[in-house]
């Protein structure tokens, strides 16, 4: 059973002479523990696409499984319940609360969801030390570098044992440093951990870390890449592939 | 302006849209008064936090219904924002980029609040709902009565 799949999926905005379709009945089968970067140029589909698969939005055609439940026939609460266990969200800013500290911002989904504070704060811990935070649980995002930040942000996410991360342009706003470390942290997730991440960027250096390319135009997967290069070769081919759509 | 002593106004070919201001001491204290005062949004005027509380109380809106609206709106607006973002050129439009990381940021922000309401909505609505703090109503007072 496939992590994600995507069967016919279309989203058309508005109706009649303003008619926008965002998503052309879009297929697509992604495995766990495959790290995905969705790729194309402003307006092809491809944050329609993220928030179809998020459960964020409803489809107007076709359906979204995730672990082979079609979540477009879900009801607000069942589909709210599965966000919620199954999905971490990983945005540009940390947004950590400045008063907690690292383990504390950690922890607060679980305890958000009634777990008991130790038991929440001993798998923060545990996520903290798999991101090379180990010594910085007690530091407020304040004492954290940027990098750092994101690492606790990319914990969080991770805390409540999702199965799928998705990662919207998560390195926006970072130094180019910064931004290699996220995509370690995000690789590390699939190599180590064998979560499935999905992850909608605009920078083919960042695509670069993933296993796999998924480029929209129009609303249509226009291009369906595995990489297996280094870094830099997938870097330098992903760079012209942008260029010639 | 001209009435409380902030600028003046002179216009010596008498014609009334061609005349200038000119600032006074009056006003230049007040301008600088204006920098050095730090700038805190007022956040309770929420109109979907006001929205959320009302559908409380009303058995025919679900509460839960307005978030999954809300967030699908959030999401829309931060792609509109990072999109618009990443046409900049951080070389020249620094500025416009920096606006546009506030907007992102809140935007966010907002996101991760509604996550907490949603994994708290039981428990609030099991709870009395909030009253507003009553507030005087009506123009302050003018400050040279």
């Amino acid at each position: 059973m496939a992590t994600i799949e995507v069967k016919n999926l279309s989203k058309v905005y508005g109706s009649g002479e303003t008619k926008v379709t965002a998503l052309d009945s879009v297929n697509l089968i992604i495995e766990q523990g495959q790290f995905v970067a969705v790729m194309g140029p402003s307006g092809c589909g491809k944050s329609t696409l993220l928030h179809l698969i998020g459960g964020l939005d409803r489809p107007t055609g076709g359906s979204v499984f995730i672990e082979g439940s079609d979540i477009s026939k879900m009801s607000d609460n069942t589909l709210t319940e599965l966000r919620r266990r199954k999905m971490g969200f990983v945005f540009q800013f940390f947004n950590l609360i400045p008063v907690l500290d690292a383990i504390e911002n950690t922890a607060l989904p679980l305890i958000l969801d009634g777990i008991k504070p130790d038991i929440a704060r001993t798998k923060a811990s545990e996520w903290l030390s798999r991101n090379k935070l180990d010594g910085r649980g007690n530091h407020r995002p304040d004492e954290l570098s940027g990098g750092q930040q994101q690492r606790v942000a990319i914990s969080r996410a991770m805390v409540s044992d999702p199965v799928i991360i998705l990662a919207d342009e998560p390195t926006g706003n970072l130094d180019s440093r910064s931004s290699d470390e996220i995509a370690v942290a995000l690789r590390k997730i699939v190599t180590d951990w064998k979560r499935t991440v999905l992850m909608v960027t605009h920078d083919p250096r960042i695509a670069a870390y993933a296993d796999r390319i998924i480029f929209l135009k129009d609303g249509k997967v226009v291009d369906d890449t595995l990489l297996n290069g280094s870094n830099g070769e997938n870097a330098k081919r992903l760079k012209e592939k942008v260029e010639s759509l | 302006m001209v009435d409380s002593g902030l600028v003046t106004f002179s216009n010596a070919n008498g014609q009334q849209s061609k005349g200038e201001y000119a600032i006074t001491p009056t006003g230049h204290d007040e301008l600088m008064n204006w920098f050095r005062m730090s700038n805190i949004e007022e956040p309770h005027q929420d109109p979907f936090y006001l929205k959320l509380m009302l559908s409380l109380e009303l058995d025919e809106v679900d509460a839960s219904r307005l978030i999954v609206i809300q967030r699908a709106a959030l999401y829309q607006e931060l792609h509109r924002i990072t999109e618009q973002r990443q046409t900049l050129d951080p070389q020249n439009q620094l500025a416009q980029m920096l606006l546009m990381d506030k907007s992102a940021m809140h935007l966010e922000a907002d996101l991760r609040w509604l996550d907490m309401i949603e994994s708290r909505l039981d428990e609030v609505q099991r709870q009395p709902a909030p009253k507003p703090a009553m507030r005087p109503r009506g123009r302050p007072p003018s400050q040279n009565a």
